[in-house]
């Protein structure tokens, strides 16, 4: 075991390019089987034609994205810009609560903390949106409970509307926000902080001059892990939503499932891919760096 | 078969399940009904066990089945079955039931296209079946191995949509139509009338109208307010129904996927809605004043087949269960509970409960049958104007 150990350190050490390959293959090979080949598949079908009941003809055409600019398509596209935008925001007010919170307040046992934040993703997120149906309904929890409480004689519409469809997205990307920002606070030397007071900062200064900008990465990273989901959101909508909150994502299904349009489908998710892509780029540059995506979970 | 017992427990389980409840106990109960309804399988289970008659499959049957594994892959629609249709099925045949529950016909013909979902039954509406025969998606049936098929009323036998039973058998139907809460709607001349839904309620249920989100059923009943047919193909008759609905469509709180209006129903968050019959029955067996209505200008109606994918990994099996469905003691416990109708002719005639029989939320009389339009498909052609009118509707 020794010798083979030996010799196989040995190799390495001759061949760098084994070494890197050894180290680089599982990741790369992790982002050309999940990531690229899906995109591939989804782009060449974007490129065929629709046969007769639905059926795929693999005769190639870009008709499919002459036509993709739709009025309707942009409207939703902008409700669901809208939607995730609003969600980033509060996701990032209330994980930067709870972010800091751990961090700082909590004195021991952080990693328990931790893990309390991601206890909801041991239970199907369909069980528990269901969950909220039950919290928001006419006559569910919230509104049966005010009005034995005699606050309200008449229920709140709580459910099936766009505030109920922004509850639902805050409650489920949460997590990813917190999981960033915690790890960006955890690494942050406290001594920096103390030397900050010592030379005379506020906490207020303290906050702006120097816990921000260390943890800037934190926060850009948690909030493309909560933006781009949120844009391209089916279920939540689809349960919690009402009449006027489709969502991007359940236009771009009905083009497959209504229609029975593949291609025009594939073309659809593709200009969205590109879209939030063009829109992240735009982001990184306005946040000065790619250190967005280099804050991991602890 | 010991008919009276079988009777006795089944007017036993439909008394718990009608059961009246509060409004608040609803709510308070939904999470406990998931657990009550499973539990209650296993008790009836044990009882039917016991009195059970029925000859038992045959060596060969059974041999088939083991050849495929005894495992069998079905994807019904929520709520379709009697609860204990599924555990009798595996305790007679020794096989293990995998029993998923599909949300629209337009992602069940999407799964079963996309081949990545092996399914060995399926349900199919009427109109979908002719894309299915036509993209072939579905294994032809071997009628040999289907001798129950003579049970069904030939009224669903060998219709336009699958001439001579090639590929679907039929199961149960029902219709789509007005539901409505009597505590609110009282007292409203609209009763009776699709004018209940479209003109009530941007006067009178604002914010308390609910759809289902079947394109072709909320269409059809635009159609029919605006005196069209249900299967309309002229473009000016679909626009003018969009827009209706457009106009409608700032008071209604949602369009509901698969069986969920039902709960909105019960828990009284709609109050006007266009609902499934079943759903309907079933909303009224928890919240009495949800009552159905069949307006003078018409409703849909629908029938749901059996019908195996070409790429079921356990055609023999699939088979032996659709033989199993049309059985009519299975056949009368499913619309038993569904509160959709069996197209079983000898179920109808010897084992459905009498009270059911006589709804005419599952079996309309004659002069409101007439009234029911059965959709045809919607022609390949007309698809993306019909697709773009729906995508405004739900989207704008």
């Amino acid at each position: 075991m020794q010798t083979l150990r030996r010799h196989l350190l040995g190799f390495l050490h001759r061949h760098p390019g084994w070494a890197v390959a050894l180290l680089l293959g599982p990741a790369v090979l992790w982002w050309l089987v999940l990531t690229l080949l899906p995109m591939g598949i989804m782009a060449y079908y974007s490129v065929l034609t629709r046969g007769p009941w639905g059926t795929i003809t693999h005769t190639l055409t870009l008709d499919n994205y002459r036509q993709v600019v739709d009025p309707v398509f942009l409207h939703i596209l902008g409700r669901s810009l809208r939607l995730a935008l609003l969600t980033t925001v509060l996701c990032l007010l209330g994980g930067s609560l709870l972010a800091y919170w751990i961090a700082f307040a909590v004195r021991r046992h952080n990693h328990l903390y931790l893990l309390l934040d991601i206890v909801p993703f041991w239970t199907s997120d369909l069980v528990r949106l269901y969950a909220w149906i039950t919290l928001l309904a006419d006559h569910g929890v919230i509104n049966n409970a005010l009005m034995t409480l005699g606050v309200l004689h008449a229920p709140l519409p709580l459910l099936h509307n766009a505030g109920a469809v922004l509850v639902g997205l805050v409650y489920t990307y949460l997590p990813f926000m917190v999981l960033p920002l915690y790890a960006s606070l955890e690494r942050l030397d406290r001594a920096v902080l103390e030397a900050a007071a010592d030379l005379g900062a506020t906490p207020a200064e303290r906050w702006y001059k120097v816990t921000l900008p260390l943890t800037k990465g934190g926060m850009l990273s948690g909030s493309v892990l909560v933006f781009v989901p949120s844009v391209g959101e089916f279920l939540v909508p689809e349960l919690l939503g009402g009449a006027k909150t489709m969502l991007v994502g359940k236009f771009i299904a009905l083009k497959f499932t209504g229609l029975r349009h593949w291609p025009l489908g594939a073309a659809y998710a593709l200009v969205l891919v590109t879209l939030i892509v063009l829109l992240l780029l735009v982001y990184l540059r306005l946040g000065g760096s790619t250190e967005a995506f280099q804050a991991q979970a602890p | 078969m010991d008919r009276h017992i079988r009777t006795q427990l089944d007017t036993w389980v439909e008394a718990l399940w009608q059961e009246r409840m509060t409004r608040r106990e609803v709510v308070q109960r939904g999470a406990a009904l998931g657990v009550a309804t499973s539990l209650l399988a296993d008790i009836v289970g044990l009882f039917t066990r016991q009195v059970a008659a029925e000859p038992g499959p045959s060596p060969q049957v059974l041999e088939g089945i083991k050849k495929e594994g005894n495992k069998l892959f079905v994807y019904n629609w929520e709520d379709y079955v009697h609860p204990n249709t599924i555990p009798q099925f595996e305790k007679e045949f020794g096989v293990k039931v995998t029993y998923d529950t599909v949300p629209s016909n337009e992602q069940l013909l999407a799964k079963i296209q996309a081949g990545g979902a092996v399914y060995d039954v399926i349900f199919p509406t009427h109109n979908f079946v002719p894309i299915y025969i036509a993209q072939g998606l579905l294994a032809p049936l071997h009628h040999e191995q289907l001798p129950n098929l003579q049970n069904v009323l030939a009224k669903f036998r060998d219709t336009p949509f699958d001439p001579g039973n090639k590929y679907t058998v039929p199961y149960g139907w029902g219709m789509t139509a007005l539901a409505h809460n009597t505590t609110y709607t009282q007292d409203d001349p609209r009763i009776g009338s699709w004018a209940l839904l479209f003109e009530g309620g941007p006067q009178r249920y604002s914010g308390k109208l609910g759809f289902t989100d079947e394109r072709e059923e909320v269409m059809a009943a635009a159609l029919q307010y605006l005196g069209y047919s249900a299967n309309s193909h002229s473009k000016d008759e679909l626009r003018q129904a969009g827009e209706l609905l457009l106009r409608v469509k700032p008071h209604i709180k949602a369009f509901y996927p698969g069986a969920e209006a039902k709960k909105a129903l019960i828990t009284e968050d709609i109050v006007v809605a266009l609902s499934w019959s079943g759903e309907t029955v079933k909303a009224h067996a928890q919240n009495p004043a949800v009552v159905w209505s069949l307006p003078k200008e018409g409703g849909t109606g629908w029938f749901d087949g059996m019908a195996i994918p070409k790429a079921a990994p356990h055609k023999f099996t699939a088979a032996v269960f659709i033989n199993y469905m049309l059985r009519p003691d299975v056949a009368a416990a499913n619309t038993n509970t569904t509160g959709y109708a069996t197209a079983n002719r000898v179920a109808i005639e010897q084992y459905v409960d009498p009270q059911v029989a006589n709804n005419p939320a599952i079996y309309p009389p004659a002069d409101a049958l007439a009234r029911v339009t059965f959709l045809e498909t919607i022609p390949d052609d007309l698809l993306p104007f019909y697709e773009d009118i729906w995508t405004r509707v739900l989207g704008i």
